[in-house]
């Protein structure tokens, strides 16, 4: 006897997205650096922006953080990201 | 006639063992046989709730990722549900979909928690749910299934396959199934969803992302207070302490000394709260908590990010408070949660024992909170919807 099945698996949808615009440069620039929340993301990313300051030429930094890496980023949070940094660099120092 | 268009692709295979086998083949299932999600089968289990195929049941907000009715009616048949188990899976999904649960991320993380689901409410007899003897054992078709199907269906639906999204690094039996009953006739207390605001006859499923349960052996004592206070340092063991919100399950036994002694609820759960703590220089000594755990919560603009997140105003100040303590660095006592309001009591298990169980929160902060919900039915006696 035939047994006939339904698939049970939820394809994933897929999405296409565009790509930010890249940066003539850094110099001059303010850049966000966003904490996913993680234990030492905070810290690496303070690293990252000094850097940025001192070999790259970057103006200022605006640091902000999230709640927790598995859930979104509050829309107020990448607003006010998005309205007065020129680039945000977000990341994982678990 | 199978009355429904599914968009789902349709395979046949020639007998039951093969049809398994290609089921193990396609990673489609927990590790065990499922029941064969027929058409037919999967159309009795949508005609149990009057959805159509294509409904969106509920989003998994973080990735945005709709589940259908046909999808997670096809997981509930090979989990072996009756259809009139459905609701209780669409609900509890729907539950895991609010945003403060944090669907995502207790699916995915290392933490390796499961749902687990207390059901309240007549329905629990309408599906001849446990709520007694190896409550959070096998033997009991509703709690087996029921719990089952909401673990194919992250994994086939939402994509929580191990090793692929679900990274646990142990995992533990509950992600097979940990789904119960409360005992309500057994609890001196209002049961578990009244407290939550809902009338004692509806029927309603509370979800708390949990990790496996320590069990809470006491035996000797006939004395409410030191019950408690056993419970409570269980529930501060250090491998386990977190901010986060904490499940109890208290055995009738436990509960009815108690409940005799006079307790309320509302005083058990201070009484936990307030002796469930560890001191911050034992969390720093043990490395639970390192010198940078509460940067990022003393950051400007974090209590908003509390209140998106789902917090109470008073919850966000009590998190921002641990915080500042923290980061001052003097010692200082440490509660498991941050009010009483965070522990979830219910009693369950079987009459004769001294068992309770404690379950701690996935994850080392407090960013999934548990959630409950109606599940819609109708009252076939008064044909009232709760």
């Amino acid at each position: 006897m035939t047994i006939r099945f339904l698939n049970p698996v939820q394809p994933a949808e897929v999405v296409a997205a565009q790509m930010a615009p890249r940066l003539a440069g850094l110099s001059g620039t303010t850049v966000g650096l966003l904490s996913n929340g993680k234990a030492n993301a905070t810290r690496l990313l303070a690293m990252i922006g000094e850097e940025l300051g001192t070999t790259y030429g970057v103006e200022g930094v605006i640091e902000d953080v999230k709640l927790s890496a598995s859930s979104n980023c509050p829309a107020a949070i990448l607003d006010g990201l998005r309205g007065r940094c020129d680039a945000v660099i977000t990341g994982n120092g678990d | 006639m199978v009355p429904y268009q599914f968009a789902s692709d349709i395979g046949e295979a020639d007998d039951p063992i093969a049809l398994q086998e290609y089921f193990f083949e396609q990673d489609w299932t927990d590790g065990l046989p499922i029941v064969p999600p027929t058409p037919e089968r999967v159309g009795a289990f949508l005609d149990e709730m009057g959805l159509q195929p294509n409904d969106v049941l509920c989003v998994i907000p973080t990735r945005n990722r709709a589940l259908t009715a046909e999808k997670v009616a096809i997981n509930t048949v090979m989990a072996g549900c009756r259809p009139d188990y459905f609701p209780v899976v669409v609900t509890i999904l729907q539950a895991m979909a609010e945003p403060a649960y944090n669907f995502h991320g207790s699916i995915t993380s290392t933490g390796g928690a499961a749902p687990f689901v207390v059901v309240n409410g007549p329905i629990r007899d309408q599906l001849q749910m446990n709520s007694g003897v190896n409550v959070l054992g096998p033997g009991n078709r509703a709690n087996a299934t029921i719990g089952r199907a909401i673990r194919l269906v992250l994994m086939n639906v939402a994509g929580a396959r191990p090793g692929v999204l679900d990274k646990s690094t142990l995992g533990h039996a509950g992600k097979y199934s940990y789904c119960i009953a409360e005992a309500e006739a057994a609890n001196p207390w209002e049961p578990l969803h009244v407290e939550r605001g809902f009338n004692r006859m509806a029927s309603t499923v509370t979800v708390f992302a949990g990790e496996a349960p320590h069990g809470i052996q006491n035996h000797d004592s006939g004395e409410a207070e030191e019950l408690l206070y056993c419970m409570a340092r269980e529930m501060a063991s250090i491998g386990a302490f977190t901010f986060g919100q904490s499940a109890l399950i208290l055995a009738p036994e436990h509960a009815a000394i108690i409940g005799q002694s006079g307790w309320s609820k509302a005083e058990v759960k201070a009484f936990l709260f307030e002796h469930a703590t560890q001191s911050l220089s034992d969390l720093r000594r043990t490395g639970k908590i390192s010198e940078s755990f509460a940067e990022p919560l003393i950051k400007p603009g974090m209590r908003d990010t509390l209140r998106e997140a789902g917090y109470s105003d008073a919850d966000a100040d009590r998190y921002l408070a641990v915080a500042r303590n923290i980061s001052s660095g003097e010692d200082c006592l440490l509660h498991r949660g941050l009010s009483a309001d965070d522990i979830l009591i219910v009693v369950a298990g079987g009459a004769a024992g001294g068992h309770s169980a404690f379950i701690p929160s996935w994850s080392r902060a407090r960013i999934s909170l548990f959630q409950t919900k109606a599940i819609e039915q109708t009252c076939t006696l008064c044909e009232v919807a709760f």
